[in-house]
């Protein structure tokens, strides 16, 4: 009976730790978050193992010069640029490393249609630093995320 | 029982961490993201938002930059009892250099950018022939005589090595709120014709610092105003300082300068192809070291104001390529005898002459640079 009971307890620490620190310490990011800036809102998911992150709301949706919704017209890739902003995946491939950090991503810059490497830090629940650089990441730039949750009525 | 109590107390604890989780679960696609609000606490209000150090497509912030410059030819002239005893003029050039400067973020956040660097810049002249009928003369004669000339002074000062600058620098903006930001900058700098293994070069260290006040009104314009300590009129100067860039609603065009020392005009073909037209004021003291005990211990003063148009183009990347052509307006180029190794401040109202008063001629130059620009 008490070999039982071991091997009981056994099994459900093992299952209250992983479910610990596996899916749901990495799946922390998922939810919506607001650059530093405040003009979109990303939302971040998980698609396989890695996550990802989508433009799902813009400060100025449309383009004051047409009218029409912005596209990203400064992507290198031509082909690309008549893509809407909104929805656009800016961030891609990132893999939870550990220690409250997503890498191995990048993220991608409308502005002037660049791509950086990139690595997440989670400074709290409600916090990433999201830093793009070039090469090693002591060559590049950090910016603060906030998370953003829907307004209870 | 104490095994049902204890599956109950690990599977309630399990349940719980299920809760943690529901609350970071993706939202459903069709959420209305403007309904959105911050979290608390931690949460940036508007005020607590930190303005950038750019204006919307403003010329990225080069890391790395490594660069070549030619100027055509043009002569140096000196008046008075100085070019009688010594020539009134010669040719000098083609003059050439290497320019190098690397940047790199230390600390880039939005509370705060500081930024170090490492600048080197060489300028090689050839020293020609005397200019005019008389200088020819009087060069002749001095040769016969075995006296100095002016060609033998250039080529001991300026002429075997060339002069260089070196040096490194740190910049930090920092946003105190949405609106408002400090940028300071300093550059420690050792100039001259000599090498970097010249260990007592260290004794001129040339200190330049500048401290602005500005405001980022919006995306598209911040300007702010200081002062500066900086060699860049040749010597030693205080200056008011005026920080202006501004884009366009169109952002087809734009604005950046620092007054007195550079002003352009930015022409945005496409984010990857950019124009500008405007001037930079160039200049620096240079302490020059030589083997003439006759001689004082002379520091070159320097400056040029440069008209000059760029174009800067994205090769591939992070990689940029800048192509840079201009006329040099000669500001100064004096020899100076400062009083020790401290240099000095001649202000408007100082009467200490110069050593040589002597002048160049302006001239066309040319600059290509490639550049690893930062995200």
């Amino acid at each position: 009976m008490s070999k039982l009971k071991f091997i009981l307890l056994l099994f459900l620490t093992a299952g209250v730790v992983y479910a610990t620190y596996t899916p749901q310490e990495s799946d922390r990011i998922l939810g919506v978050w607001e650059p530093g800036n405040g003009k979109a809102r990303v939302k971040i998911e998980k698609i396989g193992e890695k996550y990802y992150g989508k433009i799902v709301w813009l400060k100025e949706p449309d383009d004051p010069k047409t009218g029409q919704p912005k596209l990203d017209k400064n992507n290198p890739d031509e082909a690309l640029r008549k893509v809407p902003l909104k929805g656009y995946r800016l961030l891609k491939d990132f893999i939870y490393t550990g220690k409250d950090t997503w890498d191995k991503g990048s993220i991608y810059d409308p502005e002037n249609g660049s791509t950086y490497s990139c690595i997440i830090k989670m400074q709290d629940e409600n916090t990433l630093d999201i830093r793009g650089y070039i090469g090693i990441s002591a060559i590049g730039r950090t910016d603060v995320w906030k998370r953003l949750v829907k307004k209870t009525p | 029982m104490r095994l049902l109590l204890t599956l109950i107390f690990l599977l309630s604890g399990w349940a719980l961490l299920a809760q943690v989780t529901d609350t970071t679960k993706q939202v459903a696609e069709e959420d209305d993201y403007s309904a959105y609000e911050a979290v608390s606490p931690g949460t940036l209000t508007a005020s607590q938002r930190f303005c950038t150090p750019k204006v919307l497509d403003q010329s990225p912030l080069k890391l790395v930059s490594i660069g070549y410059e030619v100027q055509s030819d043009y002569s140096l002239q000196i008046p008075g009892l100085a070019g009688f005893l010594l020539g009134s003029g010669t040719s000098l050039g083609p003059s050439h250099g290497a320019r190098f400067n690397a940047t790199i973020p230390v600390i880039s956040k939005p509370q705060m950018l500081l930024m170090v660097g490492l600048n080197y810049q060489d300028q090689r002249y050839t020293i020609g022939k005397p200019t005019g009928l008389l200088g020819i003369a009087f060069d002749t004669v001095r040769a016969v005589v075995g006296s100095d000339s002016l060609n033998r002074f250039l080529q001991q000062q300026v002429g075997s090595v060339g002069i260089r600058s070196m040096g490194m620098n740190g910049t930090l903006f920092k946003p105190l709120d949405k609106k408002n930001f400090i940028l300071m900058q300093t550059q420690l700098d050792v100039n001259g014709n000599f090498g970097i293994p010249t260990a007592e070069s260290l004794n001129y260290l040339r200190f330049s610092f500048s401290s602005i006040w500005g405001r980022k009104v919006h995306d598209r314009l911040m300007w702010g105003v200081g002062i500066s300590r900086n060699f860049r009129a040749g010597e030693l100067g205080y200056f008011p300082v005026v920080l202006f860039n501004y884009t366009a609603p169109s952002r087809k065009w734009g604005i950046e300068s620092l007054l007195p020392g550079r002003a352009h005009f930015r022409y945005t073909l496409n984010p990857r192809n950019i124009l500008f037209a405007g001037l930079e004021l160039e200049g620096t003291s240079y302490t020059l070291l030589t083997n003439n005990d006759i001689l004082p211990r002379l520091e070159l003063r320097r400056s040029e104001l440069r008209f000059r148009l760029i174009y800067e183009r994205c090769l591939s990347g992070f990689l940029w390529a800048s192509f840079q052509a201009g006329y040099r307006y000669n500001f100064s180029f004096r020899f100076d005898a400062p009083p020790g190794n401290d240099d000095f401040f001649r202000g408007f109202t100082s009467t200490r002459p110069y050593f040589i008063d002597s002048r160049i001629t302006n001239s066309f130059y040319a600059q290509i640079t490639f550049q690893l620009v930062s995200p």
